[in-house]
């Protein structure tokens, strides 16, 4: 039993806060003591930010090729160099590969005799940030003929962290997109099936069943292949969140509508009809405010399942197509395990998307602590 | 003092909580003789709930129990419930055997799975008797006792099935299952209406007759307790602030709290549009309390500088009544002559 | 009962709950929360309403408060502007416009107020419902609540900041806004602690006295509504069985089941302990009562007729209404005091 848990049986809650503090106060109050969660919202505000100006972070070009490097290794970085003298500056030595002539496998060695210190702001391949700011600084690289490759290259040579880092762009904003589409829908059933009740309710309900009835994949897949394969990489970007949130959008029905009803049996709902306030007003003032808490705990939890959706359509070749990068067309490399086995490097596109998806949940489950008004401090 | 079959000592629940120590039950003091019934009255977070399941160890696992709880069996060596191992075997030996309790809503203590009648078989052949056929014409006979119509078809129903006062009754059969010395009592009719209350206030007096156990009975009501009671400990903040007889109690209570609560109730047939004496403020929580008189705040007769520095032990102050207030000499002396011997003396 | 003064006539309410069953929810019965309930309450006087968990007192204080639609009947309200008013009969626009005439004081003193407004917010809605705004609200606010009580400064605190009598003050203050014909207070002490209902009760009489204000009082606690209530009704299984001015009925009571009841209260004194009225039983079930007179299989004096007649609540004495065939023959005790 821990103390959390005993209080609210020891003494009514006016009793024990005795500061002036409004219930967002509280609930932040308390989701900054979890820790874990507020770790993981740094780390995701930080994930974000770092997606949105990928192409500045990222050393290279997402479609950038170096045919030399074609599936070279994450290049080492040193501190010490071939004469064992330290260097403050990381610096990383020239690559050079060479064709092993009885398994036709290239394997790529360090030459000693060059070496390129790591630079920062170093000019590099030219990219507009943000759409409309035209420049060609990169947070870091190193002067060419070298090259640094953090995570190594892929089958054409490309730089797998700069690809990662724009696959993930897309990856969590198809999962905000698909979210606010699937929250509008749901806060419309939700809302209609919960306010109203009777009729509208049973055939929501219904409809609800079905969809969750239905296998997720199967269904991703049929309407996937609806979106027309003469999009452009943006609309199918769209579509693709369209339909994640039409297979999404049921568990937040349920918890509007679920809550909304709760919240109707208030007390001090009934307060607010009996003072005379408009349907409107208690929906504004007192239902909304009400169940606020409780969605933007759903919606936390729901992006990750967004995300997964989205991985999993492009990993299978149904969702966003190359050239356009996501963190699923960058795994669709991954499928073959031979090159993997090889290659191990080409999975940590998928590692990506499991701490994403981990800090995601755990952000959620802190929110969710942190908002239950039935338990205490 | 033979026939003392509990003797509560100096007995401290303290609650390490995040905001502070919860000192839920604060050095009280009292002994319930074979056969006697005993109240334990005062307002919600009084501590009154605390202590009874500190005297049985079923408070939560972080609190801190101090003092002692002597528990002296029918046979056997006198034994300190606070010093035995919370989950060994002996605590539940005396638990559910030798002291049985019921509460305020009994179906948190009934299992909603199980048969009201495989339930109360099942306390009887842990505690009395392994035989299944007499266990359940125990429980048969128990449940025609405690006043339930066609006891045997009981015995087959699931506790959602019987009403509020049903329960209470299926309850108190299974609390005397074992033909328990000590009946602890947390609120038993609290939650039922008036009518059903008269029922299972007379069943109780009725079934004290019959089987002769003591009975701690705990409530906020004291209209139960002039009924139920022949002895009273008053609780505020965790501690007992006077103890006596029913009718000292009522008619000549010592402390300003006692007497201030008696006349803030309004009485049945004394029909007046006259104001009632309230009780100004409210109960303060528990938790890092200063020292002095809990009631300080609220009381009408407070000695500024000694009220609210020095907390007053109980403290005899007419023949078998016990209060602590500093508006009488003996416990302004207890005080200053000894503030630690204080605390156990006035109630034996 | 004719009287010029009356402030809200309720005639033959009556509120059936359906009881479904089955996947097509088949109506199978009816649960007959209020059963043709009829009263009246005077300008500046206080009803009590007294009975059992389960007899309707709940549902018919919402029923008169439009909380819920009641089945059928009448609910009369006297305005302001001395026009009267049957409630049930407003839509949902004209209903919204006269809720400032009527208001509830509710029993949980914390599921009543909303936790993310503050107090400022909670005592202005009936207000601001009306149109108030900004500094006309505040005053009135700041207004309302040193009438009941509260510390005006601490008007933008949550109410997580108030105990448990404080924030029954608050839900005082809100019903009193919009100065109402009537207040409804439903078991408005019984959440409280010991020591605080007094205080709460004393501030509902200081209102009524100051502001002339008429109460429809439910409780279960017969001391608290004696001390309160200038007459009282007694419900049993959905119907009113005994009505009569709160001393005449306490001492002198004419329906075997308000005798029982006034027997089975504990009283707080030790010398008082006479032999109680010990009912048998438990109070019938209102989706399927019994013939007759409800209350006939726990009363010792019931009669064959009992069992077949329903007995109509009649005045046998001049303002003592009761429902019991032999109201005349029985000689009942009262609290003996």
């Amino acid at each position: 039993m821990s103390t959390r848990s005993t209080v609210a049986e020891l003494a009514s809650p006016a009793e024990l806060h005795y500061e002036i503090l409004s219930q967002q106060q509280l609930i932040w109050r308390k989701f900054k003591r979890h820790r874990v969660a507020y770790f993981c919202m740094i780390f995701l505000v930080l994930f974000y930010v770092l997606a949105i100006f990928a192409e500045f972070f990222a050393p290279y070009g997402p479609f950038k090729r170096y045919t030399d490097y074609l599936y070279a290794p994450p290049t080492p970085i040193h501190f010490i160099d071939e004469n064992g003298a330290f260097n403050l500056r990381p610096f990383v030595y020239k690559i050079s590969s060479e064709l092993d002539l009885n398994t036709f496998q290239r394997t790529y060695v360090e030459d000693t005799s060059e070496k390129y210190f790591l630079q920062f702001f170093t000019k590099g391949e030219p990219y507009r940030l943000l759409g409309f700011i035209d420049t060609d600084i990169h947070l870091f690289g190193v002067v060419e003929p070298g090259v640094f490759f953090p995570s190594g290259t892929d089958g054409l040579g490309r730089d797998l962290f700069s690809r990662m880092l724009l696959g993930a762009r897309t990856s969590l904003f198809v999962g905000l997109m698909g979210l606010a589409v699937g929250f509008a829908l749901g806060l419309f059933f939700g809302g209609l099936s919960g306010y109203y009740g009777g009729g509208i309710d049973m055939l929501i309900q219904r409809l609800i069943e079905f969809l969750q009835s239905l296998p997720t994949l199967p269904l991703w897949m049929a309407l996937a292949a609806l979106v027309p394969p003469e999009w452009t990489p943006i609309q199918v970007y769209f579509g693709i969140s369209l339909v994640l949130a039409i297979v999404g959008w049921t568990g937040l029905a349920r918890v509007v509508r679920g809550k909304l009803i709760s919240l109707r049996e208030e007390d001090y709902v009934l307060a607010a009809k009996l003072s005379g306030l408009s349907e409107r007003a208690i929906i504004t003032r007192h239902l909304l405010p009400g169940f606020l808490s409780y969605l933007i705990v759903h919606l936390t939890l729901a992006i990750p399942h967004m995300i997964l959706g989205e991985t999993a359509l492009s990993f299978l070749g149904l969702g966003i197509q190359p050239p356009a990068v996501s963190l699923g067309t960058l795994l669709q490399d991954s499928q073959n395990v031979q090159t993997v086995t090889i290659n191990p490097w080409l999975l940590l596109p998928g590692g990506l998307v499991v701490v994403i998806v981990i800090a995601f949940n755990f952000l959620g489950d802190g929110l969710r602590d942190a908002a239950d008004p039935y338990k205490h401090l | 003092m033979d026939d003392v079959l509990l003797d509560v000592q100096n007995l401290k629940t303290h609650l390490p909580l995040e905001e502070g120590l919860l000192k839920a039950v604060d050095g009280i003091s009292f002994a319930i003789r074979r056969g006697e019934t005993i109240g334990l009255v005062g307002e919600s977070g009084c501590g009154k709930s605390m202590a009874v399941r500190s005297i049985m160890r079923l408070a939560p696992n972080f609190a801190d129990i101090s003092g002692r709880v002597i528990y002296h069996p029918q046979e056997g060596d006198p034994v300190d419930i606070v010093r035995l191992d919370a989950h060994g075997e002996r605590i539940r030996d005396i638990r559910g055997g030798e002291i049985a309790m019921i509460f305020q809503e009994p179906m948190t203590s009934f299992s909603p799975l199980h048969t009201i009648g495989n339930q109360i078989t099942e306390a009887i052949r842990v505690h009395r008797t392994q035989d299944r056929k007499e266990a359940r014409k125990i429980a048969i006979d128990l449940l025609g006792r405690v006043g339930m119509s066609n006891p045997s078809q009981r015995m087959s129903e699931h506790p959602h099935q019987l009403s509020g006062g049903m329960r209470q009754r299926a309850m108190i059969a299974m609390a005397l299952s074992c033909e328990p010395s000590l009946l602890i009592a947390d609120e038993p009719t609290t939650a039922l209406d008036v009518t059903v209350q008269a029922q299972v206030l007379q069943l109780m007096r009725d079934l004290q007759d019959e089987f002769g156990m003591s009975i701690l009975y705990i409530t906020h009501d004291l209209g139960v307790i002039a009924r139920m009671v022949q002895h009273v400990a008053v609780m505020y903040l965790g501690k007992i602030v006077e103890f006596t007889d029913v009718d000292s109690l009522f008619y000549q209570a010592k402390h300003p709290y006692t007497s201030a609560l008696i006349k803030s109730i309004p009485k049945i047939g004394k029909k007046s549009r006259r104001r009632l004496e309230s009780i100004q403020g409210a109960v303060p929580v528990p938790i890092n309390r200063p020292p002095g008189c809990g009631f300080f705040p609220r009381c009408s007769v407070a000695i500024p500088g000694l009220c609210d520095r020095v907390d007053p032990p109980l403290v005899q102050v007419a023949p078998g009544h016990a209060a602590a207030c500093y508006v009488y000499p003996e416990v302004a002396e207890a005080a200053n002559v000894s503030e630690l011997e204080g605390q156990g003396n006035g109630t034996r | 009962m004719e009287r010029d003064d009356v402030i809200l006539r309720v005639k033959s309410l009556k509120k059936y709950f359906p009881i479904e069953k089955g996947l097509l929810r088949r109506t199978v019965g009816h649960v007959k929360a209020v059963d043709d309930v009829s009263f009246e309450i005077s300008k500046g006087e206080v009803l009590g309403l007294v009975g059992e968990s389960g007899c309707g007192k709940t549902t018919l204080g919402r029923c008169i408060l439009r909380a819920i639609d009641p089945t059928s009947g009448q609910v009369i309200l006297r305005t302001h502007e001395d026009d009267t008013v049957d409630i049930t009969r407003l839509d949902k626009k004209q209903l919204r416009a006269l809720r400032k005439e009527m208001q509830l004081v509710f029993q949980d003193p914390f599921s009543s107020l909303s936790p993310r407004m503050t107090v400022l917010d909670i005592i202005g809605e009936p207000l601001w419902a009306q149109g108030v705004r900004g500094k006309a609200l505040e005053s009135q606010v700041k207004e309302l609540a040193s009438l009941v009580g509260l510390n005006t400064g601490h008007l933008n605190r949550y109410p997580n900041a108030f105990s448990g009598g404080q924030r029954q003050r608050i839900g005082i203050a809100r019903a009193l806004a919009t100065n109402p014909n009537l207040i409804v207070a439903d078991e408005p002490v019984s959440a409280l602690d010991v020591s605080i209902q007094a205080q709460i009760l004393n501030l509902l009489q200081d209102l009524q006295e100051k502001l002339g204000l008429t109460y429809l009082f439910i409780a279960h606690d017969l001391s608290v509504v004696e001390h309160i209530a200038d007459r009282v009704a007694v419900m049993y299984v959905g119907k009113i069985i005994e009505l009569a001015e709160t001393e005449k009925l306490y001492l002198t009571p004419q329906h075997p089941y308000t005798e029982a009841l006034l027997s089975a209260v504990p009283k707080p004194d030790p010398r008082l302990q006479e032999a109680q009225i010990i009912l048998s039983g438990e109070v019938a079930n209102p989706a399927d009562p019994p013939s007759g007179c409800y209350f006939h299989p726990r009363c010792k004096y019931a009669e064959d007729r009992c069992k077949q007649e329903t007995p109509a609540l009649r005045e046998v004495l001049p303002g003592h209404y009761v429902s019991c065939h032999f109201a005349e023959e029985l000689e009942l005790e009262g609290v003996s005091l």
